[in-house]
């Protein structure tokens, strides 16, 4: 195992205490905003970084610009999602005020 | 993450390593598989239930990469766990708020009681025990049936040989499995509210942000619907999963508001549905001229018949799971289905 193999180890172990995180989050956290905030960032850069370790250790450009597609699609998808289960949690919380 | 770490650690060197974190990675995936079906079925919500079962599919696709079987995961991946889960959502919302709560029996019962009622959970477990030890006693390392498949592949009009064996060697189920589909597609349209005879969009507003999502990702997820069904006859792909993906672009476009005024009893729809099993049939009794059997395809024309079939058969999977999709969560209706009546996203 070369310096590179280390390197990406690295980048694996970083991204896995991103998405720790962002797991505790989401089970700590008080309020539905603070836990998507958690959720979606602290879980995309997770996935960056492991994508990165994953991209040290490809072996051609292909698959690293393959990993790079994948990533940009998902950062796009998370943020999507965690704008849609906001907004809906909002307008619920507005009509329950509403009604009472 | 623990993928990853299995991937770098297959490219080290060292043998005894590797075969170590792969143990690893099995055992814990087997245990979270058995996990979280048992918090799935504990679960006191019919959203959590749900939320689990989308996330337990994940892991089985999960499972099926680590038995070097990825189209099936591919296809558990987009329709076991992503349009379920979307089918079972969009009933949720049919269900009354007070409905969703599951009641469990009363903790105050004899033991005699609770095995009464446990009964059929006794015999599951213990099945699953005498499963596990056949499976355990089966011979460590065969090659199975791959050898004979393989040497047939040049005969079969096909180089991947999960395709070859779906779609000329065992045909007669994929055929079958479609002839299901487009049954299942006659009982939803049947069982639905004949009020209206178009696929209207009931929601309250178009969302902007999903609007602009649609706009990036419609294209690239037909594109890549298409790719994998040009693929599929060299590397995991195929009809199903092409089928899938055009299927989730639809229920995408329906959930953000594009207007799509299909008429679902219109004559060009039902010969959409039939397109797939129909387009199968013909070949196998053409395929029969030439002194063979039902669906018996000469070597010959076996490539191109092939796509063809998997063309037809994908746009009848997308019509079909798109219907599917919209007589399960009231799309079919006049009235749509109350879209802030979820109260799960509070707790």
């Amino acid at each position: 195992m070369n310096i590179s193999d280390y390197i990406a180890i690295g980048f694996l172990a970083i991204g896995t205490i991103f998405f720790v995180a962002g797991a505790l989050g989401l089970l700590r956290f008080p309020d539905t905003y603070s836990r998507l905030h958690a959720l979606s960032k602290a879980d995309n850069l997770g996935l960056g970084f492991i994508l990165t370790g994953i991209a040290i250790e490809a072996g051609s450009l292909k698959l690293i610009v393959k990993l790079g597609f994948v990533w940009l699609l998902l950062v796009i998808a998370s943020a999507t999602s965690c704008y849609l289960v906001a907004n809906t949690f909002y307008r619920m919380q507005r009509k329950r005020d509403l009604n009472q | 993450m623990l993928f990853g770490c299995k991937y770098i650690l297959q490219n080290a060197a060292k043998e005894r390593f590797k075969s170590m974190s792969v143990d690893i990675f099995d055992y814990l995936l087997a245990f979270t598989l058995v996990f979280l079906t048992w918090q799935l079925l504990r679960a006191k919500d019919l959203l959590t239930s749900i939320v689990l079962f989308i996330i337990f599919g994940i892991f089985i696709a999960l499972a099926w990469v680590q038995l070097q079987a990825p189209d099936i995961a591919l296809v558990e991946a987009v329709i076991g766990s992503a349009l379920t889960g979307v089918l079972f959502l969009g009933c949720l919302g049919y269900i009354e708020t007070s409905s969703r709560r599951i009641d469990r029996e009363p903790r105050s019962a004899s033991l005699g009681e609770k095995i009464y009622h446990n009964l059929f959970n006794i015999l599951l477990v213990f099945f699953a025990f005498v499963l596990s030890f056949v499976v355990l006693g089966l011979p460590e390392q065969t090659s199975g049936l791959s050898p004979l498949v393989i040497s047939s592949l040049d005969r079969s009009g096909a180089d991947n040989p999960v395709t070859a064996v779906i779609l000329n060697f065992r045909g007669y189920d994929t055929f079958l499995e479609i002839g299901v589909l487009l049954l299942v597609a006659i009982a939803v349209l049947s069982i639905n509210s004949t009020r209206s005879t178009s696929m209207n969009i009931c929601l309250a507003k178009k969302s902007r942000i999903l609007g602009a999502f649609l706009y990036i990702i419609t294209p690239l997820m037909v594109v890549f619907a298409f790719y994998l069904l040009w693929v599929g006859t060299k590397a995991p792909g195929g009809a199903f999963q092409a089928g899938a993906m055009l299927a989730g672009v639809g229920i995408l476009m329906l959930i953000g508001g594009v207007r799509i005024n299909i008429m679902y009893k219109h004559k060009l729809m039902r010969c959409l549905y039939a397109l797939g099993f129909v387009g199968f049939l013909l070949a196998g009794v053409m395929a029969m001229g030439g002194h063979r059997q039902f669906l018996e395809f000469s070597p010959r024309h076996a490539k191109h018949i092939i796509f063809v079939i998997e063309l037809l058969a994908t746009i009848s999977i997308a019509c079909i799971l798109l219907t599917l999709f919209a007589g399960c969560t009231g799309f079919l209706e006049k009235e749509g289905p109350e879209t802030t009546d979820l109260e799960g996203a509070s707790s």
